[in-house]
Parts: C-alpha cells; sequence; structure tokens
C-alpha cells in the first residue's frame, strides 16, 4: 500500500518534538537546573543551553533563579546600650550560590520559604548589632562617630556568617538599611522638644535682629557725629587762619589806631542799617535841625553835635 | 496535528474519478462534495498558519531598547556582543529562541518609597496631605531623622540610565526595586549626617550632593548597571511642626527687613553728615576768604586815608560821619520825625509782614 511520504515526515516531527519534551530541558542564562532522580538530587546544570533528562517521573528538573534577589525585613524596634529605642528595617540582597546546599534545605529550592528563614537571622543580627551601638551611632554630623555603614557592615558580616555556618547555599550580597525611625510615645517627645526649639530659634532671630538693627544705626550715628566734629574741628582752624591772616593784615592798623577804630565803627553802623531801616528822628537831630531856624541861615545845633564842629575847618 | 488530519482527503481525491455507475445517492454524493471544500479551507489556514509562524522569527528592537536573542536559554553571541541594537532581526520562533527587550537610551525613573507622609501613590494622585498629629505612627507614617535627633520628611526622584543591561537584566531580579532601596538607603543615610535647618534651607544643595554621593558608591558597590542621571530631593518638616517651622521663617524675614532698614539708615545718616560736614567746611572756608579780603581792604583804606586823617582827624570824622548819615537816610525804608515837643512816641511793630527783619534805630540826641 503506497504511502504519502508528506505524512512520514509529519509523524517523524511530531515523534521528534515530543521526544525532544521528554528528554530535553533548557536552562536559562542566569538560571540553574537541579535534576533530580528519584526524588534525590543527581546533577546540577549551571551553565545555560539544552540539558538532556530522563522522562517524568523518573527524573524531575528544577529550575532555580540565580540572580540577586531583594528581601525586605519587618520594621522593628530595637533596643539601644543607651536605654533608647530605634526602629530599623534592611533590605538583604542575596543569591543561591549552591544550588545543592540550598535545594534540600528548603523544600525543592522555595525561596519564599529561604526568605522565612533568612529573615529570622536577619531579625536576630540586627538585635545583636543594636545592642553595642549607641544612638548617636546612627546619627551624628561628625562623620568619624557616625557608624551608620559600620552597622550595616556588621548585621552583613553576622548573617553571612550564619548562613555560611549553617550551609545554607545562600551568599549575602549587601544589607543595607532602608527605614529608620522612633516608636510613636518617642515621636511625642521629639515633637515637644523641637517645638520649644523652634520658639527658642524665633525669640533669638527676633533679639538678632534688633540687635544687629540697633548697632548698625548706633554705628552711622557715631560716623556721622565723627564726620560732623571733624568738619566743625576743620571749620574751626580754617577760621583761625582766617583770623591770623587778618592780624597779620591789620598790624598797619597800628601806626594810627584812633582812624582805624574809626573807620571800623562806621563801617560797622554802615552794615547795620544798611537795609529795611525804619528811622525815628528827633527833628533837633543832625540834619533835621535845619529844619527848624531860630536864626536865618543857622541851625539851633545841640550842645554835643556842635562841640566837635568847633574844629571843623569849614566853619 | 491538524496537518494529519488535513492530508488524508488527498489520496481520496483520485477515487471519485472512475464511477462510471453512479449508484451512490445524491446524499452520499453532496457529503463528499462538502468535506472536499472544508479540507480546501483547512488546507489554506494550515499554509496561513506556517507562514504566521516562520514570520513570527522577525522582530524588530525599538529605538530605546537592546535585545539579547536566548537560544535555548544561552545568549547568542559573547557579553557585550550579545546585545541586538534597534532595527529588524531574525531569530527563530519560540520556544527555540527567545527574545529579551530591555530599555537603554530611555531615561528611566525611580522615586524614594520610604521617608515621606504619603507613599508614592498618594503622591501621584496628588493625594491631600494626613492630619498632622503629635506623634508619629511608624506603621503608617515614614520619615528620617536627622543628625540633631529632629524627625523629617524626605523623597527623592532619580532620572537614571541603564549602561550596563547585561548586569541589570541577568544579575538582578528586580533591579528597580533595588535602585528604589538605594534611594531609600541615600535620603536615610544623608540626613542621618545633616541638620534640620541645613537639609530644608541652609544647605540643600550639599543634602542633594550628600544623597547623590552615597547613591553613586551603593550603585558602583552593587554593580547595578546605571548611570545616574538627575536627582531631585524634598524635604519638609514634620506637618505638625509645619506653623513653628514659618514662624521661624517668618522671624528669619523680618530680621533680614529690620537689617536691611538699619543700613539704609545708615546709608542716609552718613551721606546727609558728609553732606553737612562739606558745608560747614566750605562756609568756615568761605568765612576765612571774606575776612581776609576784607581785612585786606581795610588795611589798604587805611592807608590811603591816614595822611588826610593826620592833618585833621575830627573833621576828617565829621565829613565821613556825615556821609555815613547821608547813605542811611538815602536808604532807610521808613522814616519818622517826631512831633516837636511830643513825650511818647507810638510804634507798632512788624508793620510790613513782607519785611520782617526791619531795623529800628531811634535817633535821639
Amino acid at each position: 500500500m503506497k504511502r504519502n511520504p508528506l505524512i512520514l515526515i509529519v509523524a517523524a516531527v511530531l515523534i521528534l518534538i515530543f521526544g525532544l519534551l521528554l528528554f530535553v530541558y533548557q536552562v536559562r542564562k542566569s538560571e540553574v537546573a537541579v535534576v533530580t532522580l528519584f526524588g534525590k538530587i543527581d546533577r546540577v546544570k549551571t551553565n545555560p543551553g539544552p540539558g538532556v533528562r530522563l522522562p517524568w517521573p523518573i527524573e524531575n528538573v528544577y529550575k532555580l533563579d540565580q540572580r540577586i534577589q531583594n528581601f525586605e525585613g519587618k520594621y522593628e524596634q530595637f533596643k539601644l546600650p543607651d536605654q533608647n529605642i530605634i526602629m530599623l528595617s534592611v533590605y538583604v540582597g542575596y543569591r543561591i550560590e549552591d544550588p545543592r546546599a540550598f535545594f534540600p534545605k528548603f523544600e525543592n529550592g522555595s525561596i519564599p520559604a529561604a526568605e522565612k528563614v533568612l529573615e529570622d537571622m536577619v531579625r536576630s543580627a540586627k538585635n545583636e548589632v543594636c545592642g553595642q551601638h549607641p544612638f548617636s551611632d546612627f546619627v551624628s554630623t561628625d562623620e568619624r562617630q557616625m557608624k551608620f555603614a559600620q552597622i550595616e557592615g556588621e548585621i552583613l558580616s553576622d548573617v553571612q556568617k550564619r548562613v555560611h555556618d549553617l550551609n545554607y547555599g545562600v551568599d549575602i550580597k549587601f544589607i543595607q538599611i532602608k527605614k529608620i525611625g522612633l516608636p510613636d510615645q518617642v515621636t511625642q517627645n521629639v515633637f515637644d522638644r523641637m517645638t520649644s526649639e523652634r520658639q527658642y530659634y524665633i525669640s533669638k532671630i527676633q533679639s538678632q535682629g534688633e540687635e544687629e538693627s540697633t548697632k548698625i544705626k548706633s554705628a552711622a550715628d557715631s560716623t556721622a557725629a565723627k564726620l560732623l566734629a571733624d568738619a566743625d574741628a576743620q571749620a574751626f582752624k580754617i577760621r583761625g587762619e582766617g583770623e591770623a591772616q587778618m592780624m597779620k593784615s591789620l598790624e598797619v592798623l597800628q601806626q594810627n589806631p584812633g582812624l582805624a577804630t574809626f573807620n571800623m565803627q562806621m563801617s560797622a553802623l554802615e552794615q547795620f542799617l544798611k537795609k529795611n531801616t525804619t528811622l525815628v528822628l528827633d527833628p533837633s537831630s543832625s540834619p533835621l535841625e535845619w529844619l527848624q531856624m531860630s536864626e536865618p541861615g543857622r541851625p539851633m545845633l545841640s550842645a554835643e553835635t556842635n562841640a566837635p564842629l568847633t574844629k571843623d575847618p569849614a566853619k | 496535528m491538524s496537518s494529519d488530519d488535513a492530508i488524508p482527503p488527498r489520496p481520496q481525491a483520485p477515487v471519485p474519478p472512475p464511477p462510471p455507475p453512479p449508484a451512490e445517492d445524491a446524499g452520499s454524493q453532496a457529503l463528499a462534495e462538502a468535506l472536499r471544500s472544508s479540507f480546501f479551507i483547512v488546507k489554506i489556514i494550515m499554509a496561513g498558519l506556517l507562514l504566521v509562524f516562520l514570520g513570527s522569527g522577525f522582530f524588530t528592537v525599538g529605538p530605546h531598547e537592546q535585545a539579547i536573542v536566548l537560544r535555548l536559554g544561552r545568549p547568542v553571541g559573547e557579553g557585550l556582543q550579545a546585545l541586538l541594537n534597534p532595527g529588524l532581526h531574525l531569530a527563530f520562533p519560540q520556544p527555540i529562541d527567545q527574545v529579551v527587550r530591555i530599555p537603554i537610551t530611555s531615561l528611566q525613573r525611580a522615586e524614594s518609597s520610604i521617608g515621606w507622609y504619603q507613599t508614592p501613590e498618594e503622591r501621584s494622585i496628588l493625594a491631600p496631605p494626613p492630619p498632622a498629629g503629635n506623634s508619629l505612627n511608624p506603621a503608617s507614617t515614614s520619615y528620617a531623622l536627622t543628625c540633631d535627633s529632629n524627625i523629617i520628611h524626605v523623597m527623592a526622584t532619580l532620572q537614571y540610565r541603564i549602561t550596563d543591561p547585561i548586569s541589570f537584566h541577568f544579575d538582578f531580579v528586580n533591579a528597580p526595586v533595588f535602585i528604589t532601596n538605594a534611594l531609600n538607603n541615600a535620603l536615610i543615610f544623608a540626613s542621618s549626617q545633616m541638620r534640620i535647618d541645613d537639609i530644608l534651607t541652609r544647605n540643600r544643595a550639599g543634602f542633594r550632593d550628600r544623597v547623590m554621593d552615597r547613591l553613586q558608591k551603593l550603585a558602583d558597590a552593587q554593580h547595578l548597571g546605571i548611570t545616574l542621571d538627575q536627582l531631585d530631593v524634598n524635604a519638609s518638616p514634620p506637618l505638625y511642626l509645619a506653623n513653628k517651622f514659618n514662624e521661624v521663617d517668618q522671624a528669619m524675614v523680618k530680621r533680614d527687613n529690620l537689617r536691611n532698614q538699619a543700613q539704609t539708615y545708615a546709608t542716609t545718616t552718613i551721606a546727609k553728615a558728609r553732606g553737612d560736614a562739606a558745608t560747614r567746611t566750605y562756609a568756615a572756608d568761605a568765612a576765612r576768604k571774606r575776612t581776609v579780603d576784607m581785612t585786606a581792604a581795610q588795611a589798604d583804606t587805611f592807608e590811603k586815608l591816614r595822611s588826610q586823617y593826620e592833618q585833621n582827624p575830627p573833621f576828617f570824622e565829621r565829613i565821613r560821619q556825615m556821609t555815613l548819615l547821608n547813605d542811611i537816610y538815602n536808604n532807610a525804608q521808613d522814616k519818622i520825625t517826631m512831633p516837636p515837643n511830643s513825650k511818647e512816641l507810638r510804634l507798632q511793630l512788624s508793620r510790613e509782614p513782607q519785611a520782617p527783619s526791619t531795623n529800628s534805630y531811634i535817633n535821639s540826641p
């Protein structure tokens, strides 16, 4: 009986695929496969690519992710040696390093089961490390005093040691603090302290402002007064110089003090009566006396005004 | 499998020609016809599926990504050569080949998930802030501690690029979570080194730099395969104390105002004093000049008049007196002559408000 060759090819392909599914498994990059023979680990394939196996139920293939997993511990309270209480949570980066050791310890390589164990370890490591560090090691302006990174390092090496001692086949890559805080009641005390601190700052800033303002103003007043005093001194000096020069010029007046005095009196009078003067005159005063003639052509002269005229050459 | 079902009609196809005796009934003939046409449709579908299967090997890598082909789980190419650049590529269909796409040139964003009074989700929907209580429940509210043991809220947003896609994708189950946690750690770390007022106002840039510095160290140490691009940080005092912090800010503004006012006063006062001082010096100088000039003129006049005076002093004096009197009479604004024999004279002062500086001169013999 003649058979169509296409049917044969298709059948062969199908059988091949079926066979591959039964006898071959794939390991992706970053994965590792644990092959069990009747439930016991037979071999581990760590490099990516295809692998050969016996069909189920003889052999079973479990794939584990070898990439770094993230695990976050609980946010819990720890007592510090200085009686402070701190709340801390960390995150852990770990990867399955030895699948042979890891696989049987956590029911067929279950990650949640592993993390449950890890959580206990991290908690006790945190507890131990926190018990050795006062609050100032967690927060401090002085970088030498601050041991934030050191605390993380201590928790890491503590957990690493435990994992290594118990041969869990896990490599703890890093442990870092994720969250830090204080218990509810303590935050209330901190708020009270912060409030009084703010109040102190407010009054300090206010008085600082007034102080600075007063200082600036007084300094300005003092500078101004000094400037004016200097100017007055300068002016006094200038005037003094002027008077000295004046006295020098006036030495000539000593040749005839009578004339000098007379001249000065005259110019003083001239200056004094120069402007806006109201004169109230007695009709008998000179030269109004001429308006009152006692005898024709001769004024009635008073004794005082007459007296000096006796020497008058015009008379 | 289905190709198996599609083949059988073919051998049956040559069977129908030799039926000269149309012994079968019309019903079975119609059935055969229907089967034949449905097998034809199935064949077309099969061919179409085969084309789709073969065509599924083509895939495109977008402009902001790179891709790695895993053939039977193993990357095709070694190291960086395994990375496929944007464009059209060919791969075997699943499950032989598997294409892993990694966003690379586009900026990725990470937001801190601790330290703020709202979760990132609440922030993204702009939820109103929670009521401000006089204590903080650690289970619901997150914050950081400063080096002066104060409580502060801090948050950060990071823009980064994946520069080592192989490490980013094949070394970490979920690298973005590690980046977020590194950001959280950097915030806590930087806060615990600085004073609350430095973080909030005085040294915001310093705070940002410390966060960035710590983040860079963590990214390098953990080989996250990223380049940090931009970091924005934000800080806020506890909501319960927001008013108190505002009052401090207001006090600072007030202090600065006072200082500025005082400085303005100082500048004005000193400038005015300088002006006054200059005026006083100039006035003195002018006075000196006037005195000196006047005296010189007097001395000069004296010299000229002396010989005349010495000839007849009383006459000289009388002439000078009369000349002066003449000038005074001419220049006087008002001249009042007392009536003869009057015993009393009444003068109203300030008769002319427009000329207040009136000199009165009563000349009585």
